[in-house]
């Protein structure tokens, strides 16, 4: 019941998964390959998936107290 | 959202995977459109030389129409036609001729896909023809065909494109005498 975590585990993720299809857009027009571009995509949302999805205990720093 | 009281976490895995999932799905949408936008500009320099080597006119008379028989020299160069946001090539050659039943008639004689900006270079002295050349009637005979390369190109993101090489078309007379 961490509702700071929540929001950064989304903000996180949401950064990271532009980030890595930013790079493979640059990587992808450089060689002229949108496959590249997909790919860089696609490892971005699997290592957001791992860093974001279970319940790791960073994401509970600041629980709710009641 | 688990049992009450105690769920570790408000949202639940399947609830991040749902936001994790479409939130990368937009994002690759978002990119696919902008790689569209970078290539609208593109300007291919297609390359085109067809050839007539060798005609054979049929008069199929029990089905009441001319049929010809045709094999190419395709020498055509269409590498630049790629770029990243081209998946393949859908290349067929056209016969376009007069008769006095239509004033255009369009007739497919050869295709093929080309997936690899590699294999755009299609060069064969003796491409017979796939699907042969049948008029409605009577109307090939010593008339002038042009022979006209086309290709749709398939775009990953986009519409799809169809060209002509109309200005490196090649023009020929089919024989006056059946075979």
């Amino acid at each position: 019941q961490d509702f700071k975590g929540q929001f950064w585990c989304e903000r996180f993720f949401q950064v990271l998964v532009v980030l890595f299809g930013l790079a493979g857009f640059a990587v992808g027009y450089m060689k002229q390959d949108f496959r590249v571009t997909f790919q860089f995509l696609s490892a971005g949302g699997g290592i957001s998936a791992v860093i974001c999805l279970p319940d790791w205990p960073w994401w509970n720093r600041n629980p709710v107290s009641w | 959202m688990g049992e009450e009281g105690r769920a570790p976490c408000p949202v639940s895995f399947w609830q991040r995977l749902n936001a994790l999932f479409f939130y990368t799905l937009s994002c690759l949408g978002a990119f696919a459109f902008l790689a569209a936008a970078t290539t609208y500009f593109h300007e291919a320099e297609p390359r085109v030389s067809l050839q007539l080597e060798r005609i054979m006119l049929r008069r199929i008379q029990s089905a009441g129409h001319d049929q010809a028989i045709l094999s190419l020299a395709i020498d055509a160069d269409l590498r630049s036609v790629f770029n990243w946001n081209v998946k393949q090539l859908f290349v067929y050659v056209t016969a376009e001729y007069e008769t006095q039943a239509n004033v255009l008639n369009q007739v497919v004689v050869w295709d093929s896909v080309i997936s690899e900006p590699e294999q755009a270079h299609i060069k064969s002295d003796l491409v017979v023809n796939k699907y042969s050349l049948t008029d409605q009637g009577f109307g090939l005979r010593d008339n002038e065909v042009k022979l006209v390369l086309n290709w749709n190109t398939v775009p990953a993101t986009g519409l799809l494109t169809l060209s002509h090489a109309f200005d490196q078309i090649h023009t020929f007379q089919v024989p006056a005498t059946y075979a």
